[in-house]
């Protein structure tokens, strides 16, 4: 596997694989998946709600609430509602291990499987942490994740 | 300028991409180092200049991203200039 210099310390990066062909086709590969259950938080949401023109049928999603009502011919068909954001494709994923890793490797996992927040907004919302860095101790990743304290700006 | 915090994509009002945010480094904006123009600050881990998107106009910032495919940009959820949006 490459590495990635993308990563903040250019260490090797660990990809997830999330359906059952893929994982197989690593397996076979020479990696070994470490397999895991997708396990949304109730930590982690967004929310929107929807207006509907009355004459057109068309929808606007609203998801700030910023953005004032809208006037006229709108009117709100959905209140102002909680959801977790993400879909996907299978309740379970798994890391691909190389296997010539060795207990205490730090390394970058790219597409985490679990929840962590990684930014918050001041009206409510969670937004999910993508990637992460993680250290291999023999058996399991162990995500050295550091919650940032009111993380509501971002880089890139 | 809307911003879709699920994809990181920053766009503007009419749906023009201005970028996709990818940092790693989970950086500070705080941290990092200041420059003579208050709305740009310095990255020193990729030497960077790293552009407030509250003090550009959309204009500036499409300008500024075609002249230089890598610049970098700072994005305030709540920023005035700014609303989120799931839908992009």
């Amino acid at each position: 596997m490459k590495t990635n210099a993308a990563n903040p310390n250019d260490l090797r990066v660990i990809k997830t694989a999330r359906t059952e062909e893929a994982i197989n086709q690593a397996a076979k590969e020479g990696f070994r998946p470490l397999v895991k259950p997708v396990k949304p938080s109730k930590k982690i949401h967004s929310k929107f709600c929807i207006w509907q023109n009355q004459t057109t049928g068309e929808i606007e999603v609203l998801s700030d609430y910023r953005i004032n009502p809208l006037d006229g011919d709108w009117k709100q068909m959905i209140d102002w509602t909680e959801y977790y954001p993400h879909n996907f494709p299978m309740p379970f994923a798994a890391y691909l291990i190389p296997a010539d890793i060795s207990a205490g490797e730090r390394v970058y996992v790219k597409d985490l499987i679990e929840d962590f927040i990684g930014m918050s907004w001041n009206q409510g919302d969670t937004f999910r942490l993508e990637s992460c860095e993680a250290v291999w101790d023999g058996s399991d990743l162990k995500i050295d994740y550091k919650p940032a304290k009111n993380q509501i700006s971002m880089v890139g | 300028m809307k911003f879709n915090p699920h994809t990181n994509h920053l766009f503007t009002d009419d749906g023009r991409l201005i970028k996709r945010l990818h940092c790693p480094f989970r950086l500070d904006w705080s941290k990092l180092g200041p420059r003579d123009d208050p709305s740009a600050r310095n990255c020193h881990i990729c030497q960077h200049t790293v552009t407030d998107t509250a003090q550009r106009t959309e204009d500036e910032l499409l300008a500024l991203m075609s002249a230089n495919p890598k610049a970098c940009l700072k994005v305030d959820l709540s920023q005035d200039n700014l609303t989120l949006t799931y839908q992009r």
